[in-house]
């Protein structure tokens, strides 16, 4: 109404020409400085030496690339190493902290007594700090005197230097992961489960499926846009892996758990080597990139198939 | 029958994982309150005895070296400014991107939902450059303001103020309401449970944030809470008992928070599904 009482909108004002853009202000600065201009300033860097005294950089091209691809230098040998442990930690984190989320979504969803208690319980610890995850696990698997290593002897075994030597280093940091983080797919689980409409179940009963068959014709293909989701999330979850071994392991035994994450972290703020760090974080943002998309696809060719 | 012997099995194993669940964090709890001389006993005590304050007392009494209480001021400062400012931002934006019509409306709103495709790993260090050129290291700024805009909040919010109808405010402009007052005094009072669900969200990411806390703070008393912790560790890396006073007070405001508003958390977690 106002629009045709006046010939021209002006630029303030409720319905000011420039009104609008006032009010994503805020959020547009923000989301450039830290969104949008980093992922292009990050490339920069990557592609020079930066110096971290004067905060600028020497333009070198690819050389921090091409280095990870040199057999003779330190960031070759390092960076493929720190991506094998990496890869090793998705394959070996990945299918627990799905089957279990999808026991425990499974369990707390039935007309069990306590359910609700039991999914607080199951997700409470996803609410902690890694820190203090770590710290309390590092107790648990501590060499001497730790509590696992008590029962290991109470039942007759013998002690296990559980963060020093490998596989065990893997194995309690998983347990850790584990523990920490399951409650949350287990929650998004549990949310796709409760969507499944009741009366597929009836009919199956009905057309006398048993509770393994109704999971199987029923339950999975209903999750399964969830299940992908989560599988997605938790191999880039599982890929970002740093704190655990940074505060449980230090990254031994041997190198043999410094993550990606980490080792990018540490060439960064370690080394100073600000550059080559990011060259390494670009590489990785590929090749993680790469992995979401093929399980998309996967995923979605399953589909077609059945 | 069948039926009650399936469930008893369910029951039991529920409670046993449960149990499971519970174990680590018990320990911590019972290792704070030992005495240091009994937190290394062979075989470890299962309970406390005596109970003792001495690591707490140990941990809160030193406060040049650890200053756990300024590290929970700052956890806490840093947290609600973030909060409030994510969520701050983040509606004005998304009622624009809801309810106003603008050239570049849509470019907006596609450019924040793609920047999520963007793994987090390349924000470390151009993010550090950027804190390091406005001198804002080691200051709270660093660990408030970066993480403010983010696409999520305003995708939660924006899908929310889309499904409030639109009457509402058309016959409180009718009244003479103007645009900022109606998102004010309307739009926001009506939208308390998803503002609430992410304003949880973030409070927690930004409490246990623990990567970016520990690049942007260097000086003992600018560290947050998770990465005081840690430097805890190298200085009372064989006094358990210690460690675990520190591990207790970091834990015990998030616990608490998580087991207060529960529901809003398991909302919020349906909703976006993204871990900070």
């Amino acid at each position: 109404m106002r629009a045709i009482a006046r010939p021209r909108r002006s630029l303030f004002g409720d319905e000011g020409r420039l009104t609008p853009y006032l009010y994503l202000l805020p959020h547009a600065i923000l989301f450039f400085m830290f969104v949008i201009y980093p992922i292009f300033k990050g490339f920069w860097v990557s592609l020079t030496e930066w110096n971290m005294f004067f905060n600028e950089g020497t333009f070198v091209g690819f050389a921090n690339y091409a280095r990870l691809f040199n057999p003779e230098s330190i960031q070759n040998a390092y960076y493929w190493q720190a991506l094998k442990a990496t890869l090793l930690f998705v394959v070996i984190s990945v299918p627990p902290l799905v089957l279990i989320s999808l026991g425990l979504a499974v369990l707390v969803t039935s007309n069990l007594p306590w359910r609700s208690f039991f999914r607080t319980i199951y997700f409470m610890p996803t609410a902690l700090t890694i820190s203090v995850v770590a710290v309390m696990w590092r107790w648990i698997f501590q060499g001497d005197v730790g509590f696992a290593n008590w029962v290991l002897r109470a039942l007759g075994g013998d002690a296990i230097p559980w963060l020093t030597t490998q596989p065990y280093a893997w194995i309690s940091i998983l347990i850790a992961t584990i523990w920490w983080t399951v409650g949350w797919n287990m929650i998004l689980l549990v949310s796709g489960l409760n969507a499944i409409p009741h009366d597929q179940y009836e009919a199956a009963t009905i057309d006398g499926a048993n509770s393994w068959k109704s999971f199987r014709y029923i339950t999975l293909p209903n999750l399964r846009p969830i299940l992908l989701f989560i599988v997605i999330t938790t191999v880039i979850a599982s890929f970002n892996l740093f704190g655990q071994p940074q505060l449980m392991t230090g990254g031994g035994p041997s190198r043999s758990t410094v993550t990606v994450m980490y080792y990018i972290y540490g060439e960064a703020f370690g080394n100073f080597r600000m550059g080559s760090s990011a060259a390494m974080s670009y590489s990785t943002a590929v090749i993680m990139l790469v992995a979401t998309f093929a399980q998309a696809k996967l995923f979605s060719a399953k589909d077609q198939d059945s | 029958m069948k039926r009650n012997r399936y469930l008893s099995f369910s029951f039991i194993s529920a409670l046993l994982v449960a149990l499971i669940f519970l174990f680590p964090l018990y320990w911590m709890v019972a290792t704070s309150f030992k005495l240091e001389s009994v937190t290394t006993a062979w075989p470890p005590q299962v309970f406390p005895n005596p109970i003792t304050l001495d690591n707490y007392r140990t941990i809160i009494g030193n406060p040049v070296d650890t200053p756990v209480f300024q590290w929970f001021l700052n956890s806490a400062f840093a947290a609600i400014s973030y909060t409030l400012g994510s969520i701050a931002v983040s509606a004005l934006a998304a009622y624009a991107l809801a309810r106003l019509r603008f050239p570049g409306r849509q470019f907006y709103f596609w450019t924040c939902i793609a920047s999520l495709v963007v793994p987090g790993v390349i924000f470390l260090i151009p993010n550090y450059i950027t804190i390091d050129t406005l001198g804002w290291v080691d200051r709270y700024p660093a660990l408030i303001v970066p993480g403010m805009a983010t696409a999520t909040g305003m995708f939660l919010l924006r899908q929310f103020f889309l499904s409030i109808p639109s009457e509402l405010e058309d016959s409180a402009r009718i009244d003479g309401a103007g645009r900022f007052r109606i998102f004010w005094q309307i739009v926001l009072p009506l939208s308390k449970p998803v503002v609430l669900t992410y304003g949880l969200m973030s409070f927690l990411n930004n409490w246990n944030d623990y990567l970016w806390a520990l690049i942007v703070t260097y000086s003992s008393s600018m560290r947050t809470l998770p990465v005081g912790l840690m430097t805890l560790q190298g200085r009372y890396i064989h006094q358990y008992g210690t460690m675990m006073a520190g591990a207790v007070l970091t834990a015990l405001p998030a616990l608490i928070l998580f087991l207060a508003v529960q529901r809003y958390f398991v909302k919020g977690i349906v909703l976006t599904g993204i871990k900070g």
